[in-house]
């Protein structure tokens, strides 16, 4: 198909009233969570998963992209009014919207962060659009030997960026992949781990794993932190930024967008570490630099473009190769498994309504999106003022039933709770969940592609470096893994944004 | 020392060390032809190394010392905590016996006052949670279709 043809497709999914009903649904509990502190996307991807059981697959990940995305607006509506970041990703937006709020300029930051977003996130869908096609086409080529070099190659990365000590990320990572183990080989047929457990033997379930680590430690976490603070009275007159607001925007939305795309690509990035960039890349270029923390424009503009235009670019390593890139993209991953997807390189072939669907509803839901947020606002902000004390009963609530629903059985439940208090203790003594979530989704996985890769080479491992591909991305995880020895300004890059990012 | 960083590092280490343990039963193989306990070994050995670093360096960390200095628990609700949990707990157990809408009700009048003890009067929170409980029966039940255990229920039937 060509592209133009594939593009009308996946319209005809994503515009049809189950693939509209779902983008709305996302985007709308997106721009809702974005906008209440305490709770962000993963979290409520990892919540929404049993209900997403019912849903087709495509309408299942129309939702779920709608939740990453919408939360990126949303989030900055909290940023500039009360200087609390909805979520990680909009906390740059604080520095200069709140205090464009505080100067009276809180409709303009609002209306700058909205349509930038709006720009962005449709430059970063186009960008998926264009880029995502060949790539799968290069991914057809990949045998196990390939895939296990890729997840490999992901893992690497997610660790070396990961917020805070790197080898406990790799220590997460390697209990995540030893979760993975529990339950019945399937190169085998035995059991392991199991002890008899009936629950067990069916493997630890990504659901109860996944809510508890995110969605109960979240909750348990923030339990008495999140206090009402005053929300900025500001009687802005319109949400349209001036003339003069759009000049200063322009570069930075653009540059915002392009910086956003191609660093979400990138494993262990997502959508957090590219605003602190394009906040750092924006002062730099300025004429200003002096001006930014005081309101200056182009420090909300940039930021929030890229925070978008990151999450389309997030989802490129998941739809053509099936390599989650970060923790929200593994929860996604963790939809298509639930739904009997078998994500990789097939994906684009074998179920074009998901990829082209996803990709098609990222303009529908943009669009909604700018159409809820800033009409709505004023919907939003009375939102913020729901204590929290009413609202985590709820989440838990959510997240009992939801764990049941799967499956039925109590003692999920029970694990559910188990991995939210070590979610919780985990946090405490920061150790980052995102890397056992991405070994405990892909642990099968890579054990399977390397015992696959194993059987058909006999045993030889230098199979891995005599194919072409495998022999590439085994190389770039050689140059990562040395690669802080040999240019700490690369690391000091990635570093500062991690300090930042707490 | 770092007592939170070397308890954190201990555990990991106790997890990599029954891992071990509980792979060698399992037949090993070799590298060119690994069998089922292949990996868990290799991981629980990885693991062990690495705690073993961290316990190293947990050791080495200066625990920071002066009166200003938060303990470990502080700031955080541990009372709250403990029951929220604890609730969650006997709700997973409780599901069956009595039933969603019994159930649920308890637990979220339950998590309510938890929330705010001061807050809510008794028969107000129960009131309130009756309510939720419906409300999410039937979000649940009839549009999601899930199923439901009827519990104490069924006797009134």
């Amino acid at each position: 198909m060509g592209l133009w043809d594939s593009i009308l497709y996946g319209l005809s999914v994503s515009l049809s009233p189950e693939g509209l009903l779902a983008c709305f649904s996302g985007v709308l509990i997106g721009t809702l969570i974005g906008v209440l502190p305490g709770i962000g996307p993963v979290a409520t991807m990892s919540i929404l998963l049993p209900i997403s059981f019912k849903m087709s697959p495509a309408s299942a990940t129309i939702m779920m992209a709608g939740v990453f995305y919408g939360a990126m607006y949303g989030g900055s509506t909290t940023s500039i009014l009360v200087n609390i970041p909805g979520e990680t990703a909009s906390v740059v937006t604080c520095l200069d919207g709140y205090a464009m709020a505080r100067k009276g300029r809180a409709g303009a930051a609002l209306g700058i962060s909205a349509f930038g977003s709006f720009i962005a996130g449709t430059m970063g869908v186009m960008g998926l659009a264009l880029v995502a096609p060949p790539l799968a086409e290069t991914a057809l080529r990949f045998g196990p030997t390939e895939i296990f070099c890729v997840l490999l190659l992901g893992f690497a990365m997610i660790t070396y960026l990961a917020r805070g000590s790197t080898l406990k990320a790799i220590a997460m990572g390697i209990v995540g992949f030893m979760l993975a183990t529990v339950g019945i080989d399937s190169l085998s047929g035995t059991a392991r781990f199991a002890y008899g457990s009936i629950t067990l033997m069916d493997g630890l379930g990504l659901v109860p794993v996944v809510m508890g680590l995110f969605g109960v430690s979240e909750v348990l976490w923030n339990i008495d932190k999140v206090t009402n603070r005053d929300i900025f009275k500001t009687t802005f007159q319109g949400l349209l930024p001036s003339g003069r607001d759009w000049k200063d925007s322009a570069g930075p939305i653009a540059r915002g967008g392009i910086l956003g795309f191609f660093l979400g690509i990138l494993p262990g990035v997502g959508a957090i570490i590219p605003p602190f960039i394009s906040y750092a890349l924006e002062k730099k270029l300025s004429k200003h630099p002096e001006r930014f923390g005081t309101g200056e424009i182009a420090g909300v503009a940039g930021p929030e473009s890229a925070n978008n235009a990151a999450t389309a670019g997030s989802m490129i390593p998941l739809l053509t190769l099936g390599i989650p890139p970060n923790a929200v993209m593994a929860v996604l991953l963790g939809v298509f498994l639930i739904h009997g997807v078998p994500p990789g390189p097939n994906l684009m072939q074998e179920h074009p309504e998901i990829f082209w669907g996803v990709i098609t509803s990222m303009y529908a839901g943009n669009v909604m999106l700018i159409i809820l947020n800033l009409p709505l606002i004023g919907i939003w902000v009375k939102l913020l003022k729901i204590p929290y004390e009413i609202l985590f009963p709820m989440i838990l609530l959510f997240c009992l039933i939801g764990v049941y629903s799967v499956s039925n059985n109590i003692w999920e439940i029970t694990i559910m709770i188990i991995f939210g208090v070590v979610g919780f203790l985990m946090k405490k003594i920061n150790y980052e969940p995102a890397p056992l979530i991405l070994s405990l989704v892909l642990g099968r996985m890579a054990e399977e592609s390397l015992r696959q890769a194993l059987v058909i080479s006999k045993g030889d491992l230098g199979v891995f470096f005599q194919r072409p591909i495998s022999r590439m991305l085994l190389i770039f995880f050689l140059i990562l893994v040395f690669a802080p020895l040999i240019s700490p300004p690369v690391k000091r890059i990635f570093q500062k944004s991690k300090q930042h990012g707490d | 020392m770092k007592k939170s960083e070397l308890i954190g590092a201990l555990f990991l280490f106790v997890f990599g060390g029954i891992g071990c343990f509980e792979a060698l039963k399992l037949e090993i193989g070799t590298i060119s032809n690994p069998k089922t306990g292949f990996f868990p070994f290799l991981l629980a050995v990885g693991l062990l190394l690495i705690s073993g670093v961290l316990i190293i360096k947990s050791l080495s960390m200066r625990e920071e010392k002066s009166d200003d200095t938060p303990g470990f628990w502080e700031g955080v609700p541990l009372k709250k905590i403990l029951l929220v949990v604890g609730g969650m707990v006997l709700y997973g157990f409780l599901l069956e016996p009595l039933g969603y809408l019994i159930a649920t009700t308890l637990l979220i009048a339950f998590l309510f006052k938890v929330a705010r003890p001061q807050r809510w009067r008794w028969l107000s929170v129960f009131v309130w949670s009756a309510g939720i409980s419906i409300i999410t029966y039937v979000l649940f039940k009839v549009w999601l279709q899930v199923q439901f255990p009827v519990g104490l229920l069924a006797a009134l039937i």
